[in-house]
Formats: structure tokens, C-alpha cells, sequence
């Protein structure tokens, strides 16, 4: 048993022990699980060989020979940062849950474990039935997230959010059994039908099938209304795997499967792609900046976010892409940030609403100062990991599509703009209400390790980008 | 045999038609059950004809006698819940039972 | 050899910033003592370095390496960097001095110190920067920095107020930076700047990418159109205007255009630049005119100097604006020191009309000579160097020539105006009968030591020419129209604002009087960016808003009404007639039937 199906094993098992246990060590357990989970996913970083751009540590095991899919894993340079995004931001989460959550425990921390499973499935799964039923998964454990343990409107967001994105995945089936079909090759591995040569016209139509389920996932406009009021009603640690994962998932889909196997379809449509990801941005960063409810101001702040990566996917160029996918880690790391932070306020204060509550730098300076440090880490300022992926982005971008750039800057501003009012608001002024319990030590322990890895990565991409690189030197759609 | 084989098919064909007539537009209960009884007859009939001109194979007519067992038993269990049926609903006209809707 | 590691300087600011950050809390009393002590290790790094200092040396750390970029943190010591750096330490050193008596023990003070530790180790950062990666790393700090600080006392409102000003115009600014450099990365295989400036080439592309990195130079430098932060970030504490708005952090702007001088010859926006930067002097200097706030005629004061050193820049003349930004530091460090003074003196009063400096105190003679000083008075530092500037002007068009010198005599008005207005204001208003304020020596020696290197600064001009390699010039014509104009002001302030002979107030109820509207009003520039930008901007967004809302999502949500029709439509089919269920099945069977026996079907009807 290799380290990847240790590694998805883990959580199950995990899981499993805390619904066996007694509710009171659920969440020990849980720490400990998913502290292992990120243990094992650093050894595999630590083993793993750059030198060419293949998969490693794979393994494989027979499923369903009879349509030639079967239990496939492996990861490469890009699979591996999404794997450590992953196991970090669970460890985390857990972490900021247990202040957080409060009831049906038990089977609030069994669900959040078998997530965990099924987000490291779908990133290291290189079987594209194996893929799409982890993809799923996801989903329907989200749904089960928001609609037992969310706010006040549970239902509608998570009723919206399942149909939605359920909707989008049906999408991605059928393209993906379209391409099975097309390929010629009897079987699902994603490196096999990556190779494969298709006809012009389906290859159209399938690029489009994938890239509009992927875009309803990452969320790009217009496809992204689901997304603010998932993000408003869900708890907030299930508000950080969604930020943090669950849309990076979107983009991970966009360039392992229909930007690599497509590439000549994606080059074709390059401008109206980019069309998309710039309205995203600004649309995305415009609408943020107007928000009343500090969860759905950030959550509009990723939709601009998640475009600035679809602008560096589409650019197709070594730089961009490598940009494209450090800025996947950083706004993980970030939105962890901002989202558990949105958590906490909500917890000590009793509201989210922006003006509500003021003058946290001094009543409560914990949560003031990194308040602070969400907005300045939101429009890339340099020493935070948003920097090094913003510049990328914006190199790459500017070789493609000149000048247009400016347009994406703007929105970057707006969004700087709002967030400074917005701290100005929160953080500044007469504390209001005046005394606020500010976070325990232990409470803002996640946050300092989010921290840490916020500038450990600003100060040092060349950490990430080694991995990075690996792949996006020999990713088979750079022009 | 002096009885052609197509005869045999005839009747049970009508036999089967004027039992599904009878399904369709009876409204009581009972009336339908033996209709019902009656397309299991039809059908016997066609099972015995073929098995009797197929010489040596009596497997048609074994499968009647089966036929004809289970169809007893579930006569015994359609007749306890139109019993049950009418003790609920006072009646038991198909018209005025419309539970089973959307 | 310490001056190969010159740039370590910045650590011991960087450090002290960490430690007083995290430690806040127990760390407050002993702060100051912190702070100061290892602003002076980097001073005493600095010092040794400029005297060791013989040859340029450039230090590179890889920082993002992979495809065909190459970004690396540098470091280089050259004349111009070794000079600014000495400068910016000894001001950072002298105000946290200085800011040890001013702050009030009840402030926070491990967040003040650590803060200004912060400014101090970025702003050196800039300065001695090689590239345009490091530059812009320490740029954007610097901003944070500067926010924080203005906005210290936060739970003031005005002060937040300002503070967000401050920081929306220099995000501006950073951000169109941050664009242009991403532009030059894609173009050139080093953003080294010795590399750039002996390396580019005129395009279209170059203008264009310069030009975003000039708006950031304007917004730090607080150049027209992007001057409206600096009189509001007054609100800070004295001793942070004292050292980011007047000393250095407002001369990052200007530093970084000198540095690059030959980029944006190449970029062809060398007369842009020179406009703007007589604009800026002139709009700064009439504002200043008729402020009425202590710290704000100073802080509009900034502006116009600022203005003056981006002219001569246009002009060509580095050394003129790199003398004037040496002089200008002293001197207007000084006179901000002075001000802190007489503010701490009479418990923060900051209206001129009602501040009080008494005839023939300690606080009168410094102030007096601190107005002299800045006056551009021969042979004073400023004179020095207003003067080669207001020459440089000269000989590049006339326009601007008479524009500067202009400007240069409502520079010597204003500042003339801000010591005689108290000073006469102590004949009308009765004496306050307390004791005599004392003075605290920590407050009192950076600002005599400032005064005498302001005073003493002008001797340094032929040493500062051929430390740029530029022959100085002296222009008889221009020596002799500033002085006179220089003393004209002082007597013509003096007449008006001391001595009462003609009373102001005529001159504003005078046809006259439109320019003090406009000039009390700044321009209606601050105005207008608030109703206007603001305005429009929040209009279209909160439309924006409603649109995802009502309509977009209203789309999405038709899902529902659509899957119910559809629903509605079939459900009617489980009627409940359990007879229509059986001709269902009846029907399907014979489908089935049909299907299976087609061929034979066919046949039959004799298809």
C-alpha cells in the first residue's frame, strides 16, 4: 500500500474512530488524524523526484477492467501542491472547528474526514471515472455541511449549491464519457487520453462541456451566484475547505483535463476566455466592495481571485500558468485566513456585518491585526504569498494579451480599495461594541501557523515554484 | 390432432382481449380480479396448446399446474385486501380509490 | 570592509520592529530605549560605510528563479544610495529621539516605535535598492508603514480618516507601479537598474510601462493630481510627519526618478514630468499660503518643495534637485521639530491665528531662524539649493522659469507668514500668566542639530556637484531675482502679518479675493475627488450589486419555477385511476411486442 492510499486511508479511518469513540475525544481524534494526513502528504513532498514532469509514487488496482477504469493514483508537480494545500487547510479547519462547531459533534467531525478523503481523491486520482466520483462526493458532503450546520438561510444555499453545481458535474459526466467514447483507448487514465487525438468538432463541444463545469466550480461570471450564499450559510470551517479547496478544484479540472487534452480548442478560444476571467475579476472585486456581510465580501473577493487564475491558465505560457497555480496555494492560504477570522468575529461578537462592529485593533487586537492582514495579503502586497502569484499572473498575461491587463489591475485595486474600507471600518475607529473577548492563544493558533505560511511563501516562493515548475515547464498545452 | 392449433390460439387471443376490456372499464373491484383470473386462463389455455402439439414436451402443461397454484394464493390475498379494502374505505369502487396520486 | 554589507542596516530596524511587535504588551515602557538604540547600530552602519565608501558595490540574493526570470533582492551602494541612506538614518535616528518626549507615556507605545522601525528599515530598503523587485517589495511596505502611522491614534476619526486617504492614493500608485514593472519583467532579461538605464531602448512600450511607474512616484511624492493625502496625514503624530511627510518617505518619488533618470529620457517623459512638477510647486504653495493649521502649511509646504525637485528632475538637472532634497531634508525636518514644539508647548493647538510665540524666548529664536533657513535666504542650505533649481528652470522655459520664481517668493510668504502670525499674535492677545514651558532637551537638541545642519548645509553644494559629476552652475540672473524676491516676502509678510499694516482681510475682500477662495478651498481638488470618484464609484458598484442579486440570480433561480412546470405537466399522469396504469402497461407490452417483431410485421403488411 503506497503512501497516496495511505493517505487517502487515513481520514476514512479517522472517521470511522470518531464515530465509534465518545464524543468528547471527536476532536482530538480528528486533530491527530488529520495532523497524520499532512505528515504523510510532507513525506511525499519530501521524496519527490522533479526531474522530469510524470506522474509519481503511483499506484494502481483494478476496478472495472470490463470500461477500463481503474483505482489510479499518482501525483506530479501540480497535483502535489494542491495535495499539501489540502492536508494543511484540513488541519487547520479542524483546528478553528473546535471553537467554532458546537453541535452534533460527532457526526459534524466523521463528515469533515471523509471530505478530506474525497478532496485528495480528486487531486490525485489520474482515473477520469475515479476523478468525476470523488468530484461528486465533494459535493454531497458540502451539501450535508452547509444544510445541518449552516446560518440562518441553510436551506435555499445549500439546495442552490447541490443543484447548481450538481448540474455542472452532470455536464462534466457527459463530457467525460464523451471523451472516453472519442478517444479510441479502452480506458480512463487521464494520461492515456490525454495523448489521445480527437476530431475537431467534438473536441469543440467536449472542451466546452468540460471548461463550462470547471467554470461553474472555480466560480467564474456568469455561472458563480451559487457561491456567496453557500459561503454566507456554511460553517465556517466548511467556508475554508470551500474557499480553499473545493473552487481550486474547478481550476485544477480546467488544466488537467480540458486544457491538456484539448490544447489547440482552448488556444482558439483565448480571448473570450480571458474576456471572462477580466469581467470576473472586476465584477467580482466591484460587487465585493459593497458587501454589508464580511463572509460575503470575501466570498465575491474570490470570485475576483479565482479569475486573476483563469486569466494566467488561459494565457498558456509557462510563466502565467506557474502564476496561475501559486495563486491557488496563496488565496487557499488567505481565504483560510479570512473566512475562519469571519468565524471568530461572528462567534465573539454576535454579528458579521460590516459597521456593526468597529475599533477590533484595540478591543480586540488579535482578530484587529489580522483583519489587517487578510486586506493587505488580498490585493498581493509583497512579502505575503499573494505577490510572487500576482506578478506571475500578470507577466504571463501581458505576453498574451498586452496592454488589456490593465483592465484585471483595476479590479486589483477596487478590491484593495473596499478591503482597506472595510478594515478601516472593522479594525480602526472608536471600538464599538467596547469590550470584546479577543481570541485565546490557543483559539489563534491556526492563524499563526496561517501566517507563517502566508510570508514563509511570500518571502520564498522559490520553495513552491520548484514543484510548480516541474510541471508547468513540460504541461502539454504551454505554447 | 383435430382441432388446428391456430383455433386454440384465437380463443385465448380473445379470451385475453375481452379480459383486458373488462380490466379497463369495470369499476368493481371483484369484477376486475376475475378478469384478472380470466387473462390467467387465456394465457393457461395458450401454454397448454402449444405444449400439446409440441409432442414430448410437457413442460407447457407443467407449467400451467404452477401457473394455476400461484395464482390460487394470490386470489387468497387479493380477496383479504379487497376485505380489508372495503372495511376502510366502505366501498370498493376503483373510481373512488385514488390514493396512489401524485 | 562594513560597506559591502551596508545593506544590513536595514536588519536592526526590521528587527526592532518584529520584537516590539510581538511583545507589545510588555515591551511598552522600554520601547523608545529599543528603538533608538538600534536605530543608532544602523546609523553607526551606515556612517562607517559612507566613510569607507569608494566604489559602487552591488550585493544579489536569488529570490524567483525558473523559466527565463531571473528576480533577484539587490542591494547597491553607490553615491547616490550611500548618501540617502546616511540621510534617512540619521533623521530616523534624530526623530525617535525626539518622538521620546513628544509621545505621551500613554500611548501604545511599542506599536509607535515599531511601526516608525518598520518605516525606517523599508524606506532604507528603497533607497538602496538595486532592482526594481526589491524596490517595489520595500515601496509597498513603506505604504503600510505609512498608514499605520498616520492613522496611529485610530480611534480618532479624523485621523482614521486621513489614514485611509493616505493609503487608497499610494495603493493607486503602487498598483500601476506594480503593472509597469510586470511589463518591464516581460521585456527584459535583468530589472537591474544600472542594467535598464544603459540598456533600454525607445519604444512606445517603454513610455508606456514608465509612465505607470511615475504614477506611483506621484502618489508617494505627493505630485499634483495625487497631492490630497499628504495635508491630511497632518493627523499622525508630529514626529512621524516629521519623518515620512517632510523628510523622507514623500522623497521615495523623487529618489526613484533620479534613479532612473535615463529610462525616462529614453520614455520621452521628461517634460511631463517637469510640468507636473511646476504645477505641483505652485498649487502647493498658494494652498500653503492660506492654511491656517500649523502642521498643514508645512505639510502643503512638502508638496510645493516636492514640486521643485521633480522640475529640476524634468529638467535634467539632477544635482539641482538632489541638492535641494538634501538641504530641504534638514531644513524641513527642523521646522516640523520646531512646530512639535510649540504644539507640545501649548497642549496641541494648532490654529495660527491663535498660537502664541512670545518676543525673545529660546522657542522665538529657533523658530525665527528655522523660518530663515527655509526662506531660501543666502547663505543659508534652502538657498542653495531653491536657487540652482529656479536656474536649472531658466535655461528649460521660460514659463516655468517665471512659474518657479513666482513660487519661490509665496514659498518665502508662507513661511514667513507661519512665524510672524503667531508672533504678532502674542501682542494682541493677553499673556497666559503661566509659568515658562521648558523645553525638553531631547526634543530641543535633534531640532538645534537639524537647524545647524540646515544652516550649514549650503556649504556643502561644490562637494555635492561633483559628488553627481555635474559642474555647478551659477546663474548671476537667477541669484539675484530669488534673493530680492526672497527678501521682498519677508518684508511684505512681515508688514502684513506682524505689524498689521494692512490687514489681510482687504486683500480677501479685494477683486483679489477669488484666488484666496480658491486657494483656501485647495482647488476644489479634494472636493472633487470625494463627491465625484467616490460618488460614481459607489453608484456603479451598488448597481452592480442589485444586478447580481435581482437579476443574475433571478436567472438562476428560474431553475425552479421551469422544473415545476415541467413537473406540474407530468405529474398529471399518476392520475391515481389505477386502470390508466394497467392500458399503460398493456400499451408498453405491446410496443414491446411490436419491437421485437417487426421484421415479421413488415412482412405481413407486405412492406
Amino acid at each position: 500500500m503506497g503512501p497516496i492510499s495511505l493517505m487517502l486511508a487515513l481520514p476514512v479511518v479517522t472517521a470511522l474512530l470518531v464515530y465509534l469513540l465518545p464524543k468528547k475525544a471527536s476532536r482530538w481524534i480528528a486533530i491527530i488524524g488529520t495532523l497524520a494526513t499532512l505528515a504523510i502528504s510532507a513525506s511525499i513532498l519530501v521524496n519527490f523526484d522533479i526531474r522530469d514532469g510524470s506522474f509519481k509514487f503511483i499506484e494502481q488496482y483494478k476496478w472495472i477492467p470490463s470500461i477500463g477504469a481503474s483505482v489510479l493514483f499518482g501525483v506530479d508537480g501540480l497535483s502535489l501542491v494542491m495535495v499539501l494545500l489540502s492536508t494543511s487547510l484540513f488541519f487547520i479547519a479542524i483546528l478553528v472547528s473546535g471553537s467554532l462547531v458546537h453541535e452534533k459533534l460527532k457526526l459534524y467531525y466523521t463528515l469533515f474526514l471523509l471530505l478530506e478523503t474525497f478532496v485528495l481523491g480528486v487531486f490525485v486520482s489520474l482515473d477520469l471515472m475515479l476523478f468525476y466520483i470523488f468530484w461528486d462526493l465533494v459535493i454531497a458532503a458540502m451539501f450535508f455541511l452547509i444544510l445541518i450546520w449552516g446560518g440562518s438561510n441553510k436551506r435555499y444555499a445549500s439546495i442552490k449549491f447541490i443543484i447548481y453545481t450538481g448540474a455542472a458535474s452532470f455536464i462534466l459526466l457527459l463530457s467525460i464519457i464523451g471523451v472516453y467514447m472519442m478517444s479510441g483507448a479502452s480506458s480512463f487514465d487521464i494520461r492515456q487520453l490525454t495523448s489521445a487525438v480527437y476530431p475537431q468538432t467534438f473536441g469543440l463541444i467536449a472542451f466546452i462541456g468540460l471548461f463550462f463545469a470547471f467554470i461553474v466550480k472555480m466560480p467564474i461570471f456568469p455561472f458563480h451566484t451559487w457561491l456567496p450564499d453557500a459561503h454566507v450559510e456554511a460553517p465556517s470551517p466548511a467556508s475554508v475547505i470551500l474557499a480553499g479547496l473545493l473552487l481550486k478544484m474547478g481550476a485544477y479540472g480546467l488544466i488537467r483535463v480540458a486544457y491538456s487534452m484539448f490544447p489547440n480548442v482552448a488556444s482558439s478560444l483565448f480571448v473570450p476566455i480571458a474576456a471572462l476571467a477580466g469581467i470576473s475579476i472586476i465584477y467580482g472585486a466591484a460587487v465585493a466592495v459593497v458587501q454589508k456581510d464580511l463572509k460575503r465580501m470575501i466570498a465575491f473577493s474570490s470570485i475576483a481571485h479565482m479569475g486573476m487564475v483563469l486569466l494566467g491558465i488561459a494565457s498558456m505560457n509557462q510563466i502565467a500558468l506557474t502564476g496561475a497555480i501559486f495563486a491557488m496555494f496563496s488565496h487557499g492560504i488567505v481565504s483560510a485566513m479570512g473566512f475562519s477570522m469571519a468565524g471568530f468575529i461572528h462567534e465573539k461578537i454576535g454579528t458579521r456585518i460590516i459597521g456593526l462592529f468597529s475599533g477590533l485593533a484595540s478591543s480586540a487586537p488579535r482578530m484587529g491585526w489580522t483583519l489587517l492582514i487578510v486586506a493587505i495579503a488580498s490585493f498581493g502586497i509583497p512579502t505575503t504569498s499573494a505577490f510572487p502569484a500576482e506578478l506571475m499572473i500578470v507577466m504571463g498575461a501581458f505576453s498574451v494579451y498586452g496592454y488589456y491587463v490593465l483592465i484585471p489591475i483595476i479590479g486589483i485595486l477596487i478590491l484593495a480599495g473596499g478591503f482597506l474600507f472595510m478594515v478601516q471600518k472593522s479594525s480602526f475607529n472608536n471600538p464599538s461594541p467596547k469590550k470584546v473577548k479577543d481570541m485565546s492563544f490557543v483559539e489563534y493558533l491556526p492563524f499563526i501557523i496561517l501566517l507563517i505560511m502566508l510570508f514563509f511563501f511570500g518571502l520564498y516562493p522559490q520553495f513552491l515554484v520548484y514543484f510548480i515548475d516541474s510541471y508547468s515547464k513540460v504541461a502539454s498545452f504551454i505554447r | 390432432m383435430s382441432i388446428p392449433l391456430e383455433y386454440f390460439i384465437v380463443v385465448s387471443t380473445a379470451l385475453f382481449v375481452i379480459a383486458s376490456y373488462g380490466i379497463i372499464t369495470r369499476k368493481n373491484m371483484l369484477v376486475i380480479f376475475m378478469c384478472a383470473e380470466v387473462l390467467v386462463a387465456a394465457a393457461a389455455i395458450n401454454f397448454v396448446a402449444f405444449s400439446a402439439f409440441k409432442t414430448g414436451n410437457p413442460i407447457g402443461q407443467s407449467f400451467v399446474v404452477f401457473g394455476w397454484i400461484l395464482s390460487v394464493s394470490d386470489t387468497i390475498i387479493a380477496l383479504a385486501l379487497f376485505m380489508y379494502i372495503l372495511k376502510e374505505e366502505g366501498n370498493i369502487d376503483l373510481t373512488k380509490l385514488r390514493k396512489l396520486k401524485w | 570592509m562594513v560597506v559591502e554589507v551596508a545593506y544590513l542596516a536595514i536588519v536592526p530596524f526590521i528587527l526592532s520592529f518584529l520584537v516590539l511587535s510581538i511583545f507589545a504588551k510588555r515591551l511598552n515602557r522600554f520601547a523608545p530605549f529599543i528603538s533608538i538604540f538600534l536605530a543608532a547600530v544602523s546609523l553607526a552602519i551606515l556612517a562607517v560605510s559612507f566613510l569607507e565608501f569608494n566604489q559602487t558595490i552591488e550585493v544579489k540574493f536569488s529570490w524567483l528563479t525558473f523559466a527565463n526570470i531571473n528576480f533577484t533582492i539587490g542591494f547597491l551602494m553607490d553615491k547616490l544610495s550611500m548618501m540617502f541612506a546616511l540621510l534617512v538614518s540619521i533623521i530616523s535616528f534624530f526623530v525617535l529621539v525626539y518622538s521620546y518626549s513628544y509621545m505621551d507615556k500613554k500611548d501604545a507605545l511599542s506599536r509607535f516605535h515599531a511601526e516608525m522601525s518598520l518605516f525606517a528599515g523599508s524606506m532604507l530598503g528603497i533607497v538602496l535598492s538595486s532592482n526594481f523587485i526589491t524596490l517595489l517589495i520595500f515601496w509597498e511596505i513603506v505604504g503600510l508603514s505609512s498608514y499605520l502611522l498616520i492613522g496611529f491614534w485610530h480611534y480618532k476619526k479624523e485621523a482614521a480618516r486621513a489614514a485611509k486617504k493616505a493609503f487608497v492614493i499610494i495603493i493607486l500608485g503602487d498598483v500601476f507601479m506594480f503593472a509597469g514593472i510586470a511589463f518591464l519583467a516581460t521585456q527584459f532579461p535583468s530589472l537591474d537598474f544600472n542594467y535598464l538605464n544603459s540598456n533600454a531602448t525607445s519604444s512606445p512600450f517603454l513610455t508606456i510601462a514608465m509612465s505607470l511607474i511615475l504614477v506611483g512616484a506621484i502618489a508617494k511624492s505627493a505630485q499634483f493630481p495625487l497631492h490630497v493625502w499628504l495635508g491630511d496625514a497632518m493627523e499622525g503624530p508630529t514626529p512621524v510627519s516629521t519623518l515620512l511627510h517632510s523628510a523622507t518617505m514623500v522623497k521615495a518619488g523623487i529618489f526613484l526618478v533620479a534613479r532612473l533618470l535615463p529610462l525616462y529620457s529614453l520614455a520621452h517623459l521628461l517634460d511631463p514630468i517637469a510640468l507636473i512638477g511646476v504645477a505641483t510647486a505652485f498649487i502647493g504653495a498658494t494652498i500653503a499660503f492660506s492654511e491656517i493649521d500649523i502642521k498643514r502649511v508645512l505639510a502643503f509646504s512638502t508638496v510645493s518643495q516636492l514640486g521643485f525637485m521633480m522640475l529640476a528632475l524634468g529638467a535634467s538637472k539632477i544635482g539641482a534637485s538632489m541638492l535641494y532634497s538634501f538641504t530641504q531634508t534638514f531644513s524641513k525636518a527642523a521646522i516640523f521639530m520646531i512646530a512639535g514644539i510649540i504644539m507640545h508647548s501649548l497642549k496641541e493647538q494648532r490654529d495660527l491665528r491663535k498660537i502664541r510665540i512670545r518676543p525673545k524666548s529660546m522657542i522665538f529664536y529657533i523658530a525665527l531662524l528655522g523660518m530663515l533657513v527655509m526662506s531660501g535666504l543666502p547663505p543659508f542650505g534652502d538657498f542653495f539649493g531653491k536657487d540652482t533649481i529656479v536656474g536649472s528652470a531658466m535655461g528649460y522655459n521660460t514659463l516655468f522659469f517665471v512659474t518657479i520664481l513666482f513660487t519661490s517668493f509665496i514659498s518665502t510668504l508662507y513661511i514667513s507668514r507661519w512665524i510672524f502670525l503667531p508672533l504678532g499674535n502674542s501682542i494682541k492677545l493677553k499673556p497666559e500668566g503661566k509659568k515658562k514651558h521648558k523645553i525638553p532637551l531631547t526634543m530641543l537638541v535633534p531640532t538645534i542639530l537639524l537647524l545647524v545642519g540646515a544652516v550649514s548645509s549650503g556649504f556643502f553644494t561644490p562637494y555635492l556637484f561633483h559628488y553627481f559629476g555635474e559642474a555647478e552652475e551659477f546663474n548671476m540672473l537667477s541669484i539675484v531675482l530669488s534673493t530680492s524676491s526672497v527678501v521682498a516676502a519677508i518684508l511684505i509678510s512681515y508688514a502684513v502679518f506682524y505689524k498689521k499694516m494692512i490687514k489681510p482681510i482687504v486683500f480677501v475682500r479685494s477683486p483679489l479675493g477669488i484666488f484666496h477662495k480658491i486657494f483656501v478651498n485647495k482647488y476644489w481638488i479634494d472636493a472633487a475627488y470625494d463627491k465625484f470618484a467616490l460618488g460614481m464609484f459607489n453608484f456603479v458598484f451598488k448597481a452592480l450589486d442589485y444586478i447580481d442579486v435581482f437579476v443574475i440570480d433571478r436567472i438562476v433561480n428560474l431553475f425552479n419555477p421551469v422544473s415545476e412546470i415541467f413537473a406540474d405537466t407530468f405529474k398529471k399522469m399518476q392520475s391515481g385511476v389505477t386502470q390508466t396504469y394497467v392500458v399503460g402497461i398493456l400499451l408498453g407490452l405491446l410496443l414491446l411486442f411490436a419491437m421485437l417483431n417487426a421484421d415479421k410485421i413488415m412482412l405481413l403488411l407486405g412492406v
